[in-house]
């Protein structure tokens, strides 16, 4: 299945058949997507889907979790990485990669000045550098940049903190975002305000981008494409306004039933029995999602669902998608 | 249903020391008796303060609490009040003690609440786990081996067990994924309408207070801007306040302007 | 905002592993000290002399017949080695525990106290006793009951410091035991089951001190460490257990003087307390690794 990519420009990131592991038990993947310059790829899940352990894949620091890249390739503007070793890895994130882990607090460290860890990030000359580090902080709509180099993380509002992360990512002028959760434990207001500036970086920088988010309304308002993980692997990958109002897998069908923002008031919620399911091994055979799923028949505890175009640009792994389309 | 209110709130003033900020400046609410009403803010709005002023027997440094009618304050635990305005939390792994299993953490409050012995409490308490749809060998089994969603149901059925008239859910489906936050809403939707139980659901998350209440009043800065039916407040909202929240939860970002540092 | 999103990045399997690490840890330190306890009833039958007997040359080296050899006044150091167990694990045993329950009571009621000022008040008078110097305190009580009394059936002089030890020693376990019960009085259960009108009794005692025990169990048995280190330390200072009562820091004490000839009067039980302390290391390590896969947040 391919995406909407321009004719003749590379995708910036390509993933294909993806394939890794945390230990002996947790295993994800085969994972297969793309993301093209100036467009946005979102990542929904819950919990144990593993779409946090994918991001850390992309990035390659699988390692800090304990989890290694069985198979696969994972591949920046054509180069392969899946393989690569942690120096080939490190090099990539500082010039072409950019990364916005999950949890301000924790990717900065609170007993620095961010001015003084921006420093870090950059090249060059000193004066080069802090002035480099002033247009960051205005790209990422900062008023006062000197005020917010000087302040040390927590003298910062959760949104303001956001930003600084967003601007080390953006240090290297990378052609690729990944952000992990960029915007969980901010106010609704400041959400958006986040997200809206991340949208416009990247339409000035022509970036790919990738998102990593629980909330659906976040990926529903930034991203082009979407991928829905579930218990480890990618079920459904299309555009946004595709799967997310009509959808071609049980799941994000279900998902979207128990979602209050879509329902009538008042009315029971379509929710899923059960809990979601962690990443744990998927091989025994059939559809990792098919103790939840009403429409499971045998078929789905015998062979894995691959996935599969079901519809123009939307692919799902379902042996019964058509049902769910058809519905 | 009476027509006494289930909770009222008259020019509630809270801080938490004597010299420092007021963090609730002169809250006056009514809650209907019977209904699931919201009450919706931003972080710093003070909405957990007040959620804990309700529940707790701590008096507000000014102003009065009424739970169905009557003076809520240290005198309560005597009058017997003290069950009747019982607590969900926001997070569901600190809710519950280790150490005991969903049986016995029910077991003991039905037996607390009942006077009874352990023995005579423990049907009442696999009864109250059943309601809230939790059976079998799930509820002999650790806190630690539950999931959320399932953590989050002893903890309504530990509430329960004293019987109470009123429910604060304090963020109750704030960490829990999509699915399991629509299972927990679906509980309490059903428990309101099978038990009368009063529910006062406080959350930062406007379409969820949306989808579940009847009323809702709107927090910020320790006062309510904006207060009334639900669907009127959401479709028709008059301040100003109101309408970024609601905007916030739209669709459409805001556009970036120079924001504040 | 508050909502806090979760990963399960850290597999449920790792943790379930390390609690059985923590099994393994427990089970092979509780073997060693067993296995000390066992010997020491078993050394003199044995060797056929006791602790006290004169059974052999003085200062002979080991042999078939003395595998540790003989101290200065011929008395078989295997069978004083391992005698010496009853000692200093009695000590250890008793000084760490019985501080555990002593420290650990006052701590909690202090921590649960409806005044904050009961906490204050214990954490003033544990801080003045921490600065109080051990031995210095077992000095004194050595000297006004006198080394040579025995009580309750115990070797002259061990009531009396391991009366010293617990009256220094417990304020360590209140210190821990108030942080740990003030700390859960905010977390959410507890709060739960004052709404549910439970009594302060029950809350203490049923829901908070198992926490808190948790905490300052596992804190004992490296405790117990430290004491056998310290008893051993005592007769250097003057303190220590009087003869003919085999006890190692006696042994070492006394020996001292012959080390570079007759080494194996010190070797030996120094080797005996360097095991002994490594294998209750080994168990509060398992301790540690058990208990916290309960206090601690889980997926």
């Amino acid at each position: 299945m391919t995406l909407n990519t321009a004719p003749g420009a590379q995708p910036s990131l390509r993933v294909r058949d993806l394939e890794f592991s945390v230990g002996d038990s947790v295993r994800l993947g085969p994972i297969t997507l793309e993301a093209a310059p100036g467009t946005t790829l979102g990542v929904v899940g819950e919990t144990g889907s593993g779409k946090s352990l994918l991001c850390r894949a992309l990035v390659g620091m699988l390692s800090l979790s304990g989890g290694t890249i069985d198979a696969g390739s994972i591949e920046f503007q054509g180069e392969e990485f899946a393989q690569a070793d942690h120096r080939r890895w490190a090099q990539l994130r500082r010039r072409r990669v950019g990364y916005m882990p999950q949890a301000s607090m924790a990717g900065l460290n609170p007993v620095r000045r961010v001015g003084s860890q921006l420093n870090d990030i950059l090249v060059g000359a000193r004066s080069a550098k802090l002035e480099k580090a002033r247009v960051l902080m205005q790209q990422v709509q900062m008023r006062d940049p000197d005020r917010v180099l000087r302040s040390y993380p927590h003298e910062l509002s959760g949104g303001m903190r956001q930003r600084v992360m967003l601007a080390f990512a953006l240090a290297s002028d990378p052609e690729i975002l990944v952000a992990d959760e960029p915007t969980t434990a901010l106010d609704a207001t400041v959400q958006n305000e986040v997200l809206g500036l991340i949208k416009q970086v990247q339409k000035e920088r022509n970036m790919a981008m990738v998102i990593v988010s629980h909330d659906m309304r976040v990926i529903r308002q930034v991203s082009d494409q979407v991928a829905v993980m579930y218990g480890g692997r990618v079920v459904e990958l299309g555009p946004t306004s595709t799967v997310l109002s009509a959808p071609s897998h049980p799941y994000t069908r279900a998902l979207l039933r128990a979602d209050p923002t879509l329902a009538e008031r008042k009315t029971l919620l379509g929710a899923i029995a059960g809990a979601p399911r962690p990443p744990v091994d998927w091989r025994d055979g059939g559809c990792v999602y098919r103790e939840r799923c009403p429409l499971a028949t045998e078929v789905c505890a015998q062979s894995v669902p691959q996935l599969r175009n079901v519809r123009a640009d939307d692919s799902a792994a379902c042996h019964h998608a058509e049902k769910v389309v058809a519905a | 249903m009476s027509d006494t209110p289930a909770i009222e709130l008259r020019d509630v003033r809270y801080r938490y020391t004597r010299n420092g900020p007021e963090v609730l400046k002169g809250i006056s609410l009514t809650v209907p008796a019977g209904t699931i009403t919201g009450l919706v803010g931003e972080s710093g709005s003070g909405k957990s303060t007040l959620g804990r002023l309700i529940v707790d027997e701590r008096r507000p440094t000014d102003g009065h609490i009424l739970i169905e009618g009557r003076h809520w304050d240290r005198n309560s635990r005597k009058n017997g009040m003290r069950r009747s305005v019982q607590m969900v939390f926001q997070d569901p792994f600190a809710a519950l003690n280790p150490y005991l299993s969903p049986l016995a953490a029910v077991t003991e409050a039905v037996a607390v609440a009942d006077r009874l012995g352990r023995a005579g409490a423990r049907d009442r308490a696999i009864e109250l786990l059943t309601q809230v749809g939790l059976s079998g060998a799930v509820v002999e089994r650790a806190p630690s081996s539950l999931s959320g969603g399932q953590r989050q149901r002893v903890v309504i059925a530990r509430a329960l067990a004293c019987r109470p008239r009123v429910l604060v859910a304090d963020e109750a489906t704030s960490a829990l994924d999509v699915s399991v936050q629509a299972q927990i809403l679906n509980l309490l939707m059903g428990l309101q309408r099978d038990l009368g139980l009063t529910i006062l659901f406080i959350s930062h998350d406007i379409s969820v207070v949306n989808h579940l209440t009847d009323e809702v009043a709107v927090l910020k800065g320790g006062v309510i801007v904006e207060s009334g039916a639900t669907e009127q407040i959401m479709n028709a909202p008059q301040h100003a306040y109101t309408r970024t929240l609601l905007a916030a939860f739209g669709h459409t970002p805001i556009p970036p302007r120079v924001l504040p540092c | 905002m508050t909502t806090i999103p979760r990963t399960t990045a850290i597999p449920v399997a790792a943790k379930r592993r390390r609690a059985e690490r923590g099994l393994t840890e427990i089970i092979v330190g509780a073997v060693v000290l067993l296995l000390f306890l066992i010997m020491s009833f078993l050394a003199p039958v044995l060797i056929g002399y006791g602790p006290n007997e004169l059974g052999g040359p003085p200062l002979a080296p080991p042999s078939l017949e003395h595998p540790f050899g003989t101290d200065v006044l011929g008395r078989d150091v295997f069978v004083r080695t391992f005698v010496a167990v009853h000692v200093d694990y009695l000590v250890a045993l008793v000084g760490a525990f019985v501080s555990l329950a002593i420290g650990t009571l006052l701590g909690t009621l202090a921590g649960m106290a409806r005044r904050r000022a009961w906490g204050t008040v214990m954490m003033r008078v544990t801080d003045a006793l921490i600065a109080v110097p051990f031995p210095l305190l077992i000095l004194l009580i050595l000297l006004t009951v006198g080394n040579q009394v025995s009580v309750l059936g115990t070797p002259p002089g061990v009531f009396q410091i391991l009366v010293g030890i617990v009256v220094v020693g417990w304020s360590i376990y209140a210190r821990l035991a108030r942080a740990e019960a003030a700390g859960l009085r905010s977390r959410e259960y507890i709060v739960a089951a004052e709404l549910m009108g439970y009594g302060k009794a029950r809350i203490t005692f049923r829901h908070v001190m198992p926490a808190v025990i948790a905490v300052t169990g596992t804190y004992a048995v490296a405790d117990a460490v430290i004491i056998v280190g310290f008893v051993a330390s005592l007769p250097f200072l003057g303190a220590g257990v009087p003869p003919p009562t085999p006890e190692w820091g006696s042994m070492m004490y006394e020996g001292r003087a012959s080390i570079v000839f007759a080494w194996w009067q010190v070797i030996f039980p120094a080797l005996a307390l360097t095991i002994s302390a490594v294998a209750a290391s080994v168990i509060a390590d398992g301790l540690l690794d058990r208990t916290s896969r309960k206090l601690r947040r889980q997926e």
